[in-house]
This record gives C-alpha cells, sequence and structure tokens, in this order.
C-alpha cells in the first residue's frame, strides 16, 4: 500500500514549520523517513530527502548515523518510551555530552545538570539522579528536549511533543521549544494536530491528508486564505476557547475512514467540490499566492 | 440553551463530597469536599488538568465508587445511602460515557449486546420491541444499522465512542455523566460527537455533566461550567462567564494556556510555575497558593470557602 504520495515541502534555515493532520495522516511516517527509521515494512519507493544539499536517501547507514542526532534530531510523541527506564535521567543526558561532544565521564555528568537546569528542571543536582518513572511527564519531556539541545541539530523534528500533557504543561513545553530554537538557530518540524499550536507557533504550515500533502503557506496566509476544501473543512471544524462554536453548519453524516487506495486525490470521497478527474489524476502543486502552494484540480 | 435554575428543584445535588483512597501508609486526597447542584435539562462542565479529581468525582456521584463522606441527593434520594439493589433500580436513570471506548466496551460483545444488554436488565422493553429499541438508539447517534452486528475492533475510534454514547441514551436515563467523550478523537470527528451530544440534549431532554480538559469542547456544549484543581471547586458560573471573565487566578492561566487557532489573535499567557503539588499532601490554606502569581501571606492559612460574586459567578479566592 503507498502511504505517501509525492509528499513535498520545504524547511528553511531557522525557521519553525508545522506539519498537520489527522490520525493516519502520514505525519510520523513522513518524519520517520526523514530519520531513516522507517519501519520493517516500509521502504522509500521514490523521491528525495534533500539536507543541507545532499540526499539523505542516497546516504550509507553509517553516513545516516553521523547526520542522525549530531544534525537531525527528534523528540518523540511518548517521553517515558524514548527514554531508558533503568538508567538516571542525568546519566542519560551526560551519555549524549559524551557521544557528541566527546566529554568525559565528570565534564558530561556536569554539563548535564547544567542543560537540565536551562530546561527549566527545579533542582536539577537532585533531579538528574532521578529515573524517568519518578518524574512526571512533562519533565520527562524537558529532559528529551535537553538530550536534544545537547546535540545543537540543524534540524530538530517534534512529533506531537505535548501529547498526553495537560494545556498548562503544554504551553511550558513549547515555550521552552521557542527559547531553545532562539538559542540554537535550529530549524524545528512541529508535528501536530492542534491547529491553535500551529497558529502560536510556527511561521509555515504543511497539511497533509491520507499521506498526501494538500496546501503548504504561511501561517497567516493559511488561516486568512485556506484554499484546498480539505484545508477548508479542517479550519471550520476547529473549537475556539475564546469564542462560542456556531455548531450549526456540522455535517453529521461524515465518514470518518480515510482511503489510500486512490489514483487521484484522496480526499475525493468526502471532498464538496469533488471533480470527475480527481479519482484519476493527483494534482499538481499551483502556488495560488506568494509561498501558499495547493494541490487541487479547482485551482489549476 | 439558557436555563431558568431559580424556578425549579435540583435534579442532583452533591453535598461535601469526599473520596480518598489509601496507598500504603499514605492516603491520597482525590476529591476533598466538593458541593454543588445540578439542573434539569443543564449541561455543566467539569473541568480541570489530570489528576484534579474530575472523574472521581463523577464516579463517587454514580457510586461506581464508593464516597468516602458526602452526600448525593439525585431526584430527592440521597444514593450514598442506598442498598445493593435499590441503587440498581436507580441505574437506568444515572449513566455513563467512559473516556476509553476500547476498555469500556467488552470486545466479545457485539454492538447489538452491548446495547441490548441494558435494556433487558432494567426490564425496559418486551422481546419484540427490542429491535426497535436498538434501530432507534443507532440513529439517535447516526450508526447504520448494520453496526449492530459488528464487533468493537470492527469500528473505528469515533464509531466506538457513539457506540458508548447509544449505550448511555439507551435506557432514558435522566442524568449522563460524559468522561472525556471527546479525547481521543480527531479534531473533525470531535466536533461531531459534540454536536450529536447536543443535539441529543436537546431531543431527549438530558441533563449532562461533561467531564473535559478540552475546553474548548466545553465551550461550545456546556450552559455552566465548574473548575477543578486538587479535589476541589475553585471557581464555577455561566460558561460565557467564566470563559470571558475569569476571576481566578488558576481559570485565568488554563484558559491562557490553550492556543487560539487564529494567527491574528495575539495574548498575554500566563504560565504557571511548576507542576500541581501531590495529593498524597495537600498544601494547608488555598490549594493554588503555592503556584498562585498574586498569593498573599494568609493564602497559606485558611482555604477559602467558594463565594457567589454575583449572578451565579462563584470563586473560592479571597482577593473576591
Amino acid at each position: 500500500m503507498l502511504i505517501l504520495d509525492k509528499v513535498t515541502f520545504d524547511v528553511f534555515g531557522q525557521e519553525i514549520v508545522g506539519l498537520v493532520g489527522e490520525s493516519g495522516s502520514g505525519k510520523t511516517m513522513t518524519s520517520l523517513a526523514v530519520m531513516g527509521f522507517l519501519p520493517p515494512a516500509g521502504r522509500v519507493e521514490g523521491g528525495e530527502i534533500i539536507f543541507k544539499g545532499s540526499d539523505l536517501l542516497d546516504g550509507t547507514e553509517k553516513q545516516m548515523g553521523e547526520i542522525r542526532g549530531r544534525q537531525i534530531a527528534m523528540i518523540f510523541q511518548s517521553t517515558r518510551s524514548a527514554l531508558n527506564p533503568l538508567m538516571r535521567v542525568g546519566d542519560q543526558v551526560a551519555r549524549v555530552y559524551g557521544i557528541q561532544r566527546g566529554l568525559g565521564p565528570g565534564q558530561a555528568k556536569a554539563e548535564a545538570v547544567k542543560a537540565l537546569s536551562r530546561m527549566g528542571i527545579p533542582d536539577p543536582e537532585r533531579r538528574a539522579k532521578a529515573y524517568p518513572h519518578q518524574l512526571s511527564r512533562g519533565m520527562c519531556q524537558r529532559v528529551l528536549i535537553a538530550m536534544m539541545v545537547a546535540c545543537e541539530p540543524d534540524l530538530l523534528i517534534a512529533d506531537e511533543p505535548t501529547t498526553g500533557l495537560d494545556v498548562t504543561i503544554q504551553a511550558q513545553i513549547f515555550e521552552l521549544i521557542q527559547e531553545v530554537q532562539q538559542a540554537t538557530d535550529a530549524s524545528i518540524l512541529l508535528i501536530t494536530h492542534d491547529l491553535g499550536v500551529v497558529a502560536e507557533t510556527c511561521e509555515r504550515v504543511v497539511v497533509i491528508y491520507a499521506g498526501q500533502v494538500m496546501e503548504t503557506a504561511g501561517v497567516d496566509s493559511l488561516f486568512a486564505n485556506p484554499v484546498h476544501p480539505y484545508t477548508r473543512r479542517l479550519l471550520h471544524s476547529v473549537l475556539r476557547v475564546d469564542k462560542k462554536a456556531d455548531m450549526v453548519e456540522v455535517d453529521a453524516g461524515f465518514s470518518e475512514e480515510v482511503t489510500y487506495a486512490i489514483r487521484g486525490c484522496r480526499f475525493a470521497s468526502r471532498c464538496p467540490r469533488v471533480l470527475p478527474r480527481c479519482w484519476e489524476e493527483h494534482p499538481v502543486r499551483v502556488e495560488v499566492e506568494l509561498d501558499h502552494w495547493v494541490r487541487c484540480h479547482n485551482f489549476e | 440553551m439558557p436555563m431558568d435554575t431559580t424556578a425549579q428543584e435540583p435534579l442532583l445535588r452533591i453535598e461535601e463530597l469526599v473520596k480518598t483512597f489509601h496507598d500504603g501508609p499514605l492516603t491520597v486526597h482525590a476529591v476533598n469536599g466538593v458541593s454543588f447542584e445540578v439542573f434539569p435539562g443543564e449541561a455543566v462542565g467539569l473541568v480541570g488538568e489530570s489528576g484534579c479529581g474530575k472523574t472521581t468525582a463523577a464516579r463517587a456521584i454514580l457510586r461506581l465508587t464508593d464516597p468516602t463522606s458526602g452526600h448525593v441527593y439525585f431526584d430527592g434520594i440521597d444514593l450514598t445511602t442506598l442498598s445493593g439493589s435499590q441503587l440498581r433500580a436507580q441505574r437506568r436513570h444515572l449513566q455513563m460515557v467512559f473516556q476509553d471506548p476500547d476498555t469500556s466496551l467488552n470486545p466479545r460483545f457485539s454492538v447489538r449486546r452491548t446495547l441490548a444488554e441494558p435494556v433487558q436488565l432494567h426490564k425496559l422493553v418486551d422481546k419484540e420491541n427490542l429491535q426497535e429499541r436498538l434501530l432507534e438508539a443507532m440513529s439517535r447517534v447516526n450508526l447504520d444499522p448494520v453496526f449492530l452486528g459488528r464487533y468493537p475492533h470492527q469500528l473505528s475510534e469515533g464509531q466506538r465512542q457513539r457506540v458508548g454514547v447509544a449505550r448511555a441514551i439507551i435506557t432514558e436515563p435522566k442524568f449522563v455523566a460524559l468522561d472525556e467523550p471527546t479525547s481521543s478523537l480527531d479534531m473533525s470527528v470531535r466536533i461531531h460527537m459534540i454536536a450529536l451530544l447536543q443535539r441529543l440534549q436537546e431531543e431527549l431532554g438530558m441533563t449532562y455533566i461533561f467531564i473535559s480538559h478540552d475546553l474548548s469542547a466545553v465551550r461550545a456544549l456546556c450552559n455552566r461550567v465548574m473548575v477543578m484543581y486538587l479535589g476541589t471547586i475553585v471557581e464555577s458560573g455561566p460558561t460565557d462567564e467564566i470563559f470571558d471573565t475569569p476571576l481566578h487566578e488558576y481559570t485565568k492561566a488554563l484558559l491562557s494556556a490553550i492556543p487560539i487557532p487564529d494567527p491574528r489573535v495575539t495574548r498575554r499567557r500566563i504560565l504557571l510555575k511548576g507542576e500541581p503539588p501531590s495529593l498524597f499532601q495537600l498544601p494547608p490554606g488555598c490549594v493554588f497558593h503555592e503556584r498562585c502569581p498574586t498569593a498573599r501571606p494568609e493564602c497559606r492559612q485558611t482555604r477559602p470557602r467558594l463565594r457567589d460574586v454575583g449572578s451565579g459567578h462563584l470563586v473560592a479566592c479571597d482577593r473576591y
């Protein structure tokens, strides 16, 4: 089964790009492909992933190992399973300093404590000696971000970094991610399903549905002028905490199933503006405004 | 739907509800003296972050777990004093939709059996009318009758959650507690669930408690909202008033933490320091004073009571 279908987008230096989609849209699969972490059943059939001028897909596993961590780092959805449960968190951070910066054990440990403190972890000396299960999930995410920062990557992929965290903790984590971005000049690919997070954190957005990128645009342009019928529906279905929702226009008979086995546009079966050729031909990328791209036959 | 709450008797009255759990020598103070009323036809939101006691409060109200102390009056009857069989007789009027349909639906039961069980248990219809009842419940939650023959694993997340709702409403309950019914759903599916719940409430005249950390969903569905922190209600009132002019510092921080999907909106975010204190040892005085940006020395001494500051807006803060 073809999951990702001609996924195309750019991330420029020092920018935060949001990759937005619902479950099954291929957001995580995209990031795993970039990291070279595709599951055994998955393989890249075509296309390229150009990072700083060279195609990551051409590299050997050894070359990829050099890039991974040092230049491209990822923070995962599930914080607890990303940490080693049998190792003190301070040692896990220190290990990164040892491997990536070549520091000796004593120095690495001292750096690790400093890093934890910079991540806003109170009492870092003591917390460094804790095991992951002794820390809250918000704290574990801070530890992971500390590990990532230790690598000083050029690109950081954050895959739903606040899933399962409470909103007040989520706000703290996004604040931290933005601080880290400014301090390290890294680019961030933020994978999320939350359009609120996108509006507040990102500069550009990539909207993905069933493994096809539907629309890419600057945040302001996308929210002010969503073009693709899927994006429009997505923005329409979002609830706001600052306004009372108007529920009148919600169509109740909406199907939830995502179909991948369509040659054309995978949104065709749910699209209010579907054309006969939508089922057969995958639309080409069209620029509707400056740096606002859409794949939809209605706009060709 | 605005409710005239002055003229009627409450359907549900909770008085000083307390629930503690024991973990070895330690005591977990999950719900610490919660009192409120719910009037017929109201949809009341119970919001707060994980561990604030909102689910435990609902479970204790329905006596899915026995409260440690306090009273729950439902239609004038004190549920906390009922025997097992007396309670079972009331069950058809008090239903719950659980957070996770994966664990609250029996994987070995078809949708038909899941929905038929409460109807048969409470002897609500004759054998020949059962099918009709099932079809009605299915149509109320927008599920095709063909799904009656399916098992939970054959359904999508959203469909499973709708089966959970159908099971709750099939006994025509007066009161339904909805525990995070939307938290496992995708955005576009979530809004359909909320529209569905809204429609059901209007059609069937049910009374809801909607437990959620999803405040935008609460804003869309509820007439009134109660904010919980560390097992107590810190603020409650009409939904729009709480969302537009929150008074308690915790409510303000909670609302300001929710990202707004509109790049034109810029807000001042109140970032709370640290994380909620342990439920093993409640802080003295106001439960929120350790994280409160406006805490004063006296906040550490006495716990503020919920006080009415006008038009049903209650806040537990001594500054008001």
